[in-house]
């Protein structure tokens, strides 16, 4: 497999500030006293709530089943009592239901029987146990493991590729699983190749975690090529990392399915293995918690749905001039307005930031340089979409088309804003679209 | 006789031209209905698209195709309803003139802030976030709706929320359909009693994130009847009631216009500490006639004792 | 080859609007959007080929053989006039579609100096009826061109930030201006 010099087009090569926890080995935080689990931590209908306010539950139990095919089951991550359900802010900024817990410390659990032999067993049981075990993808888009793992028949899957590219700076959570557990990886990749039925197996580590590639070529062995990718953010988006590896283009509003591609994250890899082997459902997940504004910056394993102030707390608590947080990355994450939002499956980061870290958010005008057209991996317009959105000219542009580049092909990478040298909030303008479109979606009914 | 000639041929052209024309006129006719043109005249013609038509003629194509059978129009309001009706020859349907509200009168010093906010400084932007505000129902106060407003009656002053101002509205609504979190309404133009919250949230989550938001606590309904509660929110239905039924509310969100200006009311010092002190008098009478009530009872009890 | 030329002649080298100054008001008051432009440039096209048709068989049956040549202008504004209303009413009644699409645009048309100029330059060059049509047709095309153009750059236009004084009309007539410079550069296209 040969990469090449220009993974893809567009992209932008921020400065990554791995350094504060790369060499952090991951701790295990100690279970928190109350634990938010939202029913709404993956892509597509919130899960059933099964438990009542009152029960009594175990690390491990089933409280909230999908709610439609495109949906997760949710599990109590530590044994305590059901004291809340109702809407809590979740980590975006919305509200949705949560079941709360107050733990009683005991930890007890009841985990999954482990699949004997599972690489003698029916695929369609191991995706059973996926889905029983709640796993959606880690890398943040949490879209449903068990969809993933069944494609339509109509588009096989002839080439399964696993995430490991990690391209938002400061995050080193992936990083670390990777390292940790490349065994668990290699089992994992096993498992898949099982359940899907491929050969072709490709594992897309960035070139900055040569540690990492190191580690996997060794564990992974004939079952898994791994690939040194040259660093470029945003190479961990699923089509990006799919151009880079294949040289096969995804088209717009199609999955990765449709070139015959399947992406996973390591972590969500990891997970699948756990879940097959080990009985163990998706109640913890690695975070790193990083920037200038934390004390003790590292990657902890945090059980779902801890609040992020008693993970800050765990972390040694927000230095002086901690300024904002954002959860998730630096450039896809969303600033969080309090810390009393919970963990969720698809937080990989929190990061906390100085005042010194957060430069000027005055924008100015356009001034027509064109960076962000060269910028954008998606090679559309960042700068006129962005004028005209600004300008409130919604109805300008021919709507169908609009949405189509807004809504479906822009996934919010953020390349135009960090490139613009007038510092305009271009992807807060394609978001402000895209909310403009779902209420447009909404009202009509 | 030559200047004759020319005449002839320019009159001769212009005739046949005016016989083509008046012949065409008659074989390629197509009736239009002339109640069309009345009707756009009878329009206010602000072509401000609020009814849903691409402007006043528009609609009163509209109007026409459908015998009437059209939402009114919010603008033109009862007079432009009576002279359509007319024009149609159908029976007037009431319709309403409404004026726009904003339903929030948590101004900075009363509504907890979230955090601060930088970068795009517009309401849509900071829906995406869930506000600026613990309330997440409450006015966001950056002026989106002041931008669509057409008679530009609608201003954010210093407390960070928007007011509208009823003698410039012209009710066509459009403020209401920008605003990311509903908290606009139409209210009918003689309303005179308005429950200024749009907090959904349950009575705890409010009463944490702002000083004057309806906890839906019911004290109002029972006082009169025309005051409905639903969703966790109070609202007037009726025109207007006795300005002391107000001061029933415990957290001072219901406004009388015939004492304030909601204006004055979200805004002025002035007109809080005259309010504070009338509903002082009012609790001080109140708490009079209760205690007159009550030995009233007594001897009924007692009589009762044989 | 010599109908080649006066095709580009007439829509880059002469172009009505940009070099002959002819049309200027729908080319200011039609072009905020690139649709309605559209639609007035194909009304456009479609009239001035007829009009120049009829005028120029008018002129060469009646006024000529008369020699009454001195009354084409006064003559020409009564025919192209009350030829327009005709369209307008055949269209209306035959082709209610093709009516919805350019009906709207054909009043604006008949006193728009652009199809006056083109029925008069035609016969001024002295061209024969195959000569006339290519250059009233392309004519029009470099209207539409011209039109298009300015619509598309006034769009965007609106969402560039400028100073107050010269957003709206001022930079439209900057534009014009500057379109028209551009247009001149095709001069040097055809030697002669």
């Amino acid at each position: 497999m040969t990469t090449h010099a220009n993974p893809f087009p567009g992209g932008i090569h921020p400065a990554y500030h791995k350094d504060l926890t790369r060499g952090c080995e991951t701790v295990s935080m100690p279970v928190p006293k109350i634990l938010v689990i939202p029913m709404s931590q993956h892509l597509g209908a919130p899960a059933k709530v099964l438990v009542k306010k009152g029960d009594l539950v175990k690390a491990g139990q089933m409280i909230a089943e999908p709610g439609g095919f495109i949906s997760a089951a949710v599990h109590a991550s530590s044994s305590g009592k059901v004291t809340a359900i109702g809407p809590v802010e979740l980590p975006n900024g919305s509200m949705g239901e949560a079941v709360t817990i107050e733990t009683d410390g005991a930890h007890e659990w009841e985990k999954m029987e482990p699949i004997q032999n599972p690489f003698a067993a029916d695929p369609k049981v191991l995706v059973e146990r996926v889905k029983a075990a709640g796993i959606v993808g880690m890398g943040g888009a949490t879209f449903p493991t068990h969809v993933k793992l069944t494609p339509p028949a109509d588009s096989p899957v002839d080439w399964v590729m696993l995430n490991g590219a990690e391209c938002e700076p400061y995050l080193t959570a992936d990083h670390r699983v990777m390292l940790e557990r490349a065994d668990r990886i290699a089992l994992g990749v096993k498992l898949i190749r099982h359940i899907m039925g491929v050969s072709k197996v490709s594992i897309g580590i960035e070139g900055n975690k040569a540690d990492a590639i190191e580690v996997l070529k060794k564990a992974a062995g004939d079952l898994a090529e791994v690939v040194e990718l040259p660093v470029k953010y945003p190479q961990g988006s699923e089509k990006q990392l799919i151009f880079a590896i294949t040289g096969r283009r995804v088209p717009p509003k199609k999955l990765p399915s449709a070139v015959g591609v399947t992406v996973f994250n390591v972590a969500t890899v990891v997970a699948i293995a756990d879940a097959v082997i080990d009985g163990m459902p998706l109640v913890e997940r690695v975070v790193t918690v990083t920037g200038s504004g934390v004390n003790k910056p590292g990657n902890f394993r945090v059980p779902v749905g801890t609040r992020v102030m008693d993970l800050m707390e765990f972390a040694g608590g927000y230095g002086d001039d901690a300024e904002q947080m954002i959860l998730g990355g630096p450039m896809m994450g969303r600033a969080a307005a309090s810390d009393n939002v919970p963990i969720i499956k698809g937080v990989g980061g929190v990061l906390v930031l100085t005042a010194a870290d957060m430069k000027n958010t005055d924008f100015g005008v356009c001034i027509r340089c064109g960076r962000c057209l060269r910028a954008c991996p998606n090679a559309q317009n960042p700068m006129l979409l962005g004028q005209l959105i600004e300008k409130g000219l919604f109805s300008r542009i021919d709507e169908e088309k609009l949405r189509e580049i807004v809504l479906d092909d822009c996934f919010e990478c953020g390349s135009c804003t960090f490139v613009c040298p007038n510092r305009r909030p271009l992807v807060q303008f394609f978001q402000m679209a895209k909310g403009y479109y779902r209420s447009q979606q909404k009202r009509k009914g | 006789m030559s200047i004759l000639i020319p005449i002839l041929v320019l009159t001769g052209v212009g005739v046949v031209a005016g016989l083509a024309l008046a012949f065409f006129s008659r074989v390629f006719y197509v009736p239009e209905d002339p109640r069309v043109d009345q009707l756009e005249e009878a329009l206010p013609g602000a072509n401000c698209g609020a009814c849903g038509f691409a402007g006043c003629r528009d609609y009163a194509k509209g109007l026409v195709a459908r015998n009437g059978d059209v939402p009114p129009c919010p603008v033109g309001g009862q007079s432009t309803a009576e002279k359509v009706a007319a024009i149609l020859g159908i029976a007037v349907s009431d319709v309403e003139e409404k004026v726009a509200l904003v339903r929030c009168a948590g101004t900075r010093d009363r509504a907890a802030a979230r955090g601060s906010m930088v970068g795009v400084r517009d309401c849509a932007a900071a829906a995406l976030l869930g506000g600026p505000k613990s309330c997440r129902f409450g006015c966001m106060g950056l002026g989106d709706c002041g931008t669509v407003c057409p008679t530009k009656a609608i201003t954010v002053y210093g407390g960070g929320v928007a007011v509208v101002d009823p003698a410039l509205c012209i009710g066509c609504g459009l403020c209401v359909s920008k605003c990311p979190i509903d908290c606009i309404e139409m209210v009918p133009k003689g309303r005179r009693v308005h429950v200024l919250c749009n907090s959904r949230d349950p009575a705890l989550v409010t009463r944490a994130a702002c000083k004057v938001g309806c906890i839906a606590c019911n004290l109002c309904t029972k006082k009169d009847p025309s005051f409905v509660v639903a969703s966790n929110v109070a609202a007037f239905t009726g025109t207007t009631c006795d300005p002391e039924f107000c001061f029933a509310c415990p957290n001072d969100v219901i406004v009388h216009t015939d004492r304030y200006e909601v204006l004055a009311f979200i805004e002025s010092e002035e007109a809080r500490t005259d309010y504070e002190a009338e509903k002082n008098e009012f609790k001080e009478k109140e708490k009079a006639a209760r205690a007159a009530a009550r030995p009233a009872r007594e001897p009924k009890n007692a009589g009762g004792q044989p | 080859m010599e109908l080649l030329l006066l095709a580009i002649n007439a829509m880059l080298i002469g172009n009505l609007i940009l070099s002959k100054f002819l049309g200027i008001c729908p080319f200011l008051g039609v072009s905020r959007r690139l649709s309605t432009a559209l639609g007035m440039s194909m009304a456009v096209l479609f009239v001035m080929v007829l009009a120049s048709t009829v005028t120029w068989t008018l002129f060469y049956t009646l006024l000529r053989p008369l020699h009454l040549e001195y009354l084409r202008t006064i003559l020409f504004i009564l025919v192209i006039a009350s030829l327009v209303q005709l369209v307008e009413m055949v269209m209306q009644k035959l082709s209610p579609a093709l009516y919805e699409a350019l009906g709207i645009y054909l009043p604006l048309i008949t006193t728009n100096c652009a199809i006056l100029g083109v029925a008069i330059d035609s016969i001024d060059k002295g061209y024969d009826f195959l000569h006339m049509i290519v250059y009233a047709f392309f004519g029009a095309v470099g209207f539409a061109l011209a039109l298009l153009l300015f619509a598309g750059i006034r769009e965007r236009l609106e969402t560039a930030d400028m100073p107050k004084s010269f957003q709206g009309a001022a930079s439209s007539l900057i534009v014009a201006g500057i379109l028209s410079l551009a247009f001149m550069g095709f001069s040097g296209l055809v030697p002669g």
